[in-house]
């Protein structure tokens, strides 16, 4: 085995250098640039420090960014595990015949491009859309509520383009937690909310866990949904870190910010990770 | 006191019928054993009464309450299950006292009970540990230690030993009766083994095709099983087509080989059907009833086909008179005839007994 991996190797060795050209090299640079000042457009000056990142974690408006970027992260987590995990639990236990489509469903947002996806909100979240229209005509509200172009539509879209992670990943964990054991603990006199809150939810927390983190760290370094469903008007990491590249060409508080968000993003893994598997390592 | 009564009680699936109409009556600390081959519905009848299946009709009472429609967790089940089905994520402590903490008994009660119970299952050692650090025999004493302590009114048991090897079977079975039998648990098992079965239960429910066939103590369901199909599942049965030539309600019948004319045997004892004379059916006869070399009662001439040792007897292979072949058995002792040696064979009137045919036989 050990003679074949070393032959295959040398096949691999194209793919490896351009990986770590296509992906390696642009981060170094740009953790690189996150320690030069600005010095007129797309420019930096020779004098490295970490004056960025002093002023990052010191001023009020980029600590609000990565408050609103924590904030939209969490609330994605909360509502995909929300809606997840019942239908996460369906499909791990049933073999009904809509199984099937509930499954094609559930990985349908990820078939489509973001773009469209998330356009396809509009008709529905709009002031004039599908839902204001419904609840303005059975009286109610009085007047459309925002639902789109503001923080709540990133929520919506993110929870719509992430569900499918988590749905997923709690399946294959829900599937791997014997049926029996339910029965048990309805034999022992546990109602539906006890077999819940003491059999399955305990057993559910690695896979929520590895779900949760996945779509965290999703949520938190999209950028596309974020501009289309936020309207340009939610400023969170992503597109405070593409406004810096893209308009206003402060290519190193950009870099600062990215690199953040790649350490943050970095250091989530490694805990949850951690955390994860002494959790299944007590059982 | 607790009476468990199915009445009649039907499930289907799709157009399959699981388990047709079964009534079954369980008394008062009462072990009966539900016994059939895979598929005949044991299962299914187990899992209505613990509530996990509903029945498409019939009632189940306990003690005359219909619990028919109520959920599993109103039922007041212990259930032990072949796959063990302890949490684990629980130590063994937390498995037994989760019953106790769902009806919120109280911390000193539950830490006493739960300490009885793994002390009933020799098992209080182990308290601390994760159901992963025990062996197979010990999570299902575990899992036992858990269906009693709440008390159950009825002790439920799915093919328990299942999972277990040949000597781990034989030591938990013992294990359960005896923690069966100390609390005076009303109990319902569940095995294809009928060793199991034999050995356990009080009384014995046959299973086919989900119909209880036959109903009754071991000894009867082994003696006098009502049909070929019983006679075969629980332990070995000679059987020979005879055809009845006396039938008196006292004395017994005579019956003569439809293959060898002029042969005929006496039965005597109860049997569990009427059979009249010029009826064909089978004369039936366990292993260990022949005695070969014998001149008494029932004889036919046999030539003795293999001969083989299995530590406690001698079983012996033999080819009778109207090419009937008999499996009987020496006991260490006797004398253990050889291959092709032509031999007595010999059995008491009332060690035989009489089977309808079944339908397939008649033919
Ligand atoms: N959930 C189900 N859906 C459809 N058919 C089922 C279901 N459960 C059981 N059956 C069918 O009902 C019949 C009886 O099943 P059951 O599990 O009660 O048998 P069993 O006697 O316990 O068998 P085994 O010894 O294999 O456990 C079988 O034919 C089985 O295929
Ligand atoms: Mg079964």
């Amino acid at each position: 085995m050990g003679g074949d991996g070393k032959k295959w190797g040398v096949f691999l060795l194209p793919a490896l250098a351009t990986l770590s050209f296509v992906f390696i090299a642009p981060i170094c640079i740009l953790i690189v640039l996150s320690f030069y000042q600005m010095t007129g457009p797309a420019v930096v000056g020779d004098e490295a420090s970490l004056s960025n990142y002093v002023q990052f974690f010191s001023d009020p408006f980029y600590l609000r960014i990565l408050w609103n970027t924590f904030t939209l992260g969490g609330l994605v987590v909360l509502f995909c595990l929300i809606i997840g995990y019942p239908v996460s639990y369906f499909l791990a236990r049933s073999n009904s015949r809509w199984r099937g489509f509930l499954l094609f469903l559930v990985v349908s947002p990820l078939l489509v491009s973001a773009v469209v996806r998330n356009i396809g909100w509009f008709p529905i979240l709009s002031n004039s859309g599908l839902v204001n229209w419904l609840l303005l005509e059975s009286s109610i509200i009085s007047k459309p509520i925002p639902l789109i172009s503001n923080f709540t539509g990133v929520i919506i879209g993110l929870v719509h383009a992430l569900l499918p992670f988590m749905i997923l990943t709690l399946t294959t964990v829900i599937q791997r937690i014997e049926p029996e054991l339910e029965d048990a603990a309805a034999s022992l006199g546990a109602g539906p909310v006890t077999v819940f809150t003491q059999v399955l939810l305990p057993l559910s927390i690695p896979g929520a866990i590895g779900g949760s983190l996945l779509v965290f760290t999703m949520a938190i370094a999209a950028f596309t949904t974020p501009v289309i469903m936020g309207g340009n008007r939610v400023l969170v990491m992503a597109t405070y870190i593409g406004q810096q590249f893209r308009t206003v060409l402060d290519y190193a508080i950009g870099a600062t910010a990215a690199a953040i968000l790649l350490i943050l993003v970095g250091l989530l893994t490694v805990v949850a990770s951690k955390l994860g598997a002494r959790k299944v390592e007590a059982m | 006191m607790t009476h468990l009564v199915l009445d009649k009680v039907h499930k289907r699936y799709g157009e399959a019928v699981a388990v047709r109409e079964v009534s079954l009556q369980l008394t008062d600390g009462e072990f009966v054993t539900l016994l059939g081959p895979s598929g005949c519905g044991k299962t299914t009848c187990l899992r209505m009464v613990a509530g996990f299946v509903k029945p498409d009709a019939g009632t189940i009472t306990i003690d005359g309450v219909d619990i028919t429609n109520k959920p599993p967790y109103e039922r007041d089940m212990g259930m032990v299950f072949q796959s063990y089905a302890l949490f684990p994520h629980k130590t063994v402590a937390a498995n037994v006292a989760f019953g106790l903490k769902i009806r919120r008994v109280s911390t000193a009660e539950s830490d006493q009970r739960t300490k009885e119970a793994l002390n009933l299952v020799q098992l209080e050692h182990l308290a601390d540990r994760y159901p992963s650090q025990l062996s197979g025999g010990q999570r299902q004493r575990v899992a036992l230690a858990r269906a009693v302590v709440i008390r159950p009114k009825v002790l439920l048991l799915d093919e328990p030993l299942g999972a277990l090897d040949l000597k781990l079977r034989e030591e938990l079975q013992i294990e359960i009766k005896r923690v069966q039998s100390t609390l005076g648990i009303t109990t319902l098992f569940v095995t294809h083994d009928q060793g199991e079965a034999l050995g356990l239960s009080d009384r014995i429910a046959v299973m086919r095709d989900g119909n209880i066939i036959q109903i009754d103590t071991p000894t009867k369901i082994y003696e006098r099983p009502n049909s070929t199909y019983a006679a075969n599942f629980v332990g070995r049965t000679n059987l020979a087509q005879v055809m009845v030539r006396k039938a008196d309600p006292q004395a017994g019948y005579l019956v003569e080989m439809v293959d060898q004319p002029g042969v005929t045997f006496e039965v005597a004892g109860d049997q569990p059907q009427q059979f009249l004379v010029g009826e064909r059916c089978s004369l039936a006869a366990r292993p260990e009833h022949f005695d070969i070399g014998s001149t008494d009662g029932n004889t036919v001439e046999a030539v003795v086909t293999d001969v083989n040792y299995r530590g406690s007897i001698w079983n012996v292979e033999l080819l009778a008179k109207g090419n009937w072949p008999v499996s009987a058995q020496v006991r260490p002792g006797g004398r253990v005839p050889t291959k092709s040696e032509t031999v007595s064979l010999g059995w008491h009137p009332s060690r035989s007994f009489l089977l309808k045919l079944s339908d397939d036989e008649k033919i």
